[in-house]
C-alpha cells in the first residue's frame, strides 16, 4: 500500500490527518496505485452512481454490473483525469455513457423493472393504488422521451444533480440543459394530464 | 441550483408529486457492502501494476539522462579514444609478426646457421653477426 490516504499529495497542500480528502486528492493518489483511496472514491460515489444507472437502465443487476465497471473504467483511465478539475463530472460522464451504450445495445425500452414499493404503511389502499398508478405513467412517460432528455430529467429530477454538472457530464452547455429539462417537463405534464383530469 | 429555483421549475403539482413518488423508487436492499468488495478486488490486479509502476518510475525517468550523457561524453572523448585504440592496435600488429611473416622469412634464410636461428626465434642482430663472421 502506498502512502496514507490523509497525507501529502504530490506536491499539493498537506492535508491534515482530521481533514477529508477531497476527490481529486484521493484520484491523484489512486494514480499513484492506492488502494485505500480508490476504495474511498468508490464508497463516496457508489449510491448515487447505482441510482443514475438504476434510472437509467430500470434493471437493479444491470445497474450493479454497470457501476462495477464504471468504477473500474475509471480506474483504468485514471491517469487521463485532469487533477485541475472536479472528479464527480469526470466519473458520472463515464458511467452515463455507459449506461447510454448498454440500453442502445439491448435496445431497450419500456422494460423498467417494478421495484419493492416504498409507500407508507399508513396509507390507504386507495392512496397507494393512485400512487402506483401516478408512478407507472410517469416511467411510461419517460421511457418515451427522447434519450438525452430522459437522461437529462433523471440526473435533475430524481438524482438532484444541478444543471451545471449535468452539463459537463453530458458535455453540453447548461442552457442546452435547461431546454431539454423544460422540453421534457412538458412532454411529462402531457402525459400526466389525463391522469390528473380523472384524479380531479 | 437551489432547491427554490428546483421547485420553480416544476410547476405542476402532479408531475412534481409524481416525481417525488418516483425519486424513492430506488432499490433500498441493495448489498453496498458486497458491491464494494467486488468493486475494490476487481480493481486490485490494476492498483498493484500502478504502484509498480510508480516504483520503477524513477530509474526509467533517468534512462534518457544517461543516454544523452553517455552520446555527449562519446562526441567528447570518441576521435581522440579511437586514435588512441587505432595506434595501439598497430603497435601489436608489428610487434607480434604474423605467422606467414615469419614463415617467408624463414624461407629466405640464406644459410643453415640463420634458417635455425630464425626457426629457434634467436633472430637477432648479433647472432646474425655472428653467423656471418664464421661464414667468412
Amino acid at each position: 500500500m502506498g502512502s496514507d490516504v490523509a497525507g501529502p499529495v504530490s506536491g499539493r497542500s498537506m492535508v491534515s490527518p482530521a481533514a477529508e480528502p477531497t476527490d481529486v486528492e484521493l484520484a491523484i493518489l489512486v494514480q499513484k496505485g492506492n488502494a485505500q483511496a480508490f476504495d474511498k472514491l468508490v464508497g463516496r460515489h457508489m449510491r448515487k452512481a447505482f441510482g443514475v444507472a438504476f434510472r437509467l437502465l430500470g434493471q437493479r443487476e444491470d445497474a450493479e454490473d454497470l457501476v462495477q465497471e464504471s468504477f473500474l473504467a475509471a480506474l483504468q483511465k485514471i491517469d487521463s483525469f485532469d487533477t485541475q478539475r472536479e472528479f464527480s463530472p469526470w466519473f458520472y460522464r463515464i458511467l452515463v455513457n455507459r449506461c447510454l451504450n448498454a440500453r442502445k445495445s439491448k435496445g431497450r425500452r419500456s422494460t423498467v423493472e417494478l421495484p419493492t414499493e416504498v409507500i407508507s404503511a399508513a396509507a390507504s389502499p386507495l392512496i397507494q393504488t393512485e400512487r402506483s398508478e401516478l408512478k407507472s405513467h410517469l416511467r411510461q412517460a419517460m421511457e418515451l422521451l427522447p434519450e438525452r432528455q430522459r437522461t437529462i430529467v433523471s440526473m435533475f429530477d430524481l438524482e438532484g444533480f444541478s444543471s451545471p454538472e449535468i452539463a459537463e457530464v453530458l458535455g453540453i452547455s447548461d442552457g442546452t440543459v435547461r431546454w431539454h429539462l423544460h422540453q421534457a417537463r412538458r412532454v411529462l405534464r402531457e402525459a400526466l394530464e389525463p391522469f390528473a383530469r380523472r384524479k380531479a | 441550483m437551489n432547491e427554490e429555483e428546483r421547485q420553480e421549475w416544476i410547476s405542476d403539482p402532479a408531475l412534481a408529486a409524481a416525481m417525488a413518488e418516483l425519486r424513492t423508487d430506488v432499490p433500498h436492499d441493495v448489498d453496498w457492502d458486497r458491491l464494494r468488495r467486488s468493486i475494490n478486488g476487481s480493481a486490485e490486479m490494476t492498483l498493484v501494476k500502478k504502484r509498480m509502476a510508480q516504483r520503477v518510475h524513477l530509474p526509467k525517468s533517468l534512462v534518457p539522462l544517461a543516454a544523452a550523457a553517455t552520446i555527449a561524453f562519446s562526441l567528447w572523448m570518441g576521435p581522440a579514444w579511437l586514435e588512441t585504440m587505432r595506434q595501439s592496435a598497430e603497435l601489436q600488429a608489428s610487434a607480434d609478426p604474423s605467422t606467414d611473416q615469419m614463415l617467408e622469412q624463414a624461407l629466405e634464410a640464406e644459410t643453415d646457421a640463420e634458417f635455425e636461428f630464425l626457426v629457434s626465434g634467436g633472430s637477432r642482430s648479433d647472432a646474425y653477426l655472428a653467423i656471418a663472421v664464421d661464414q667468412r
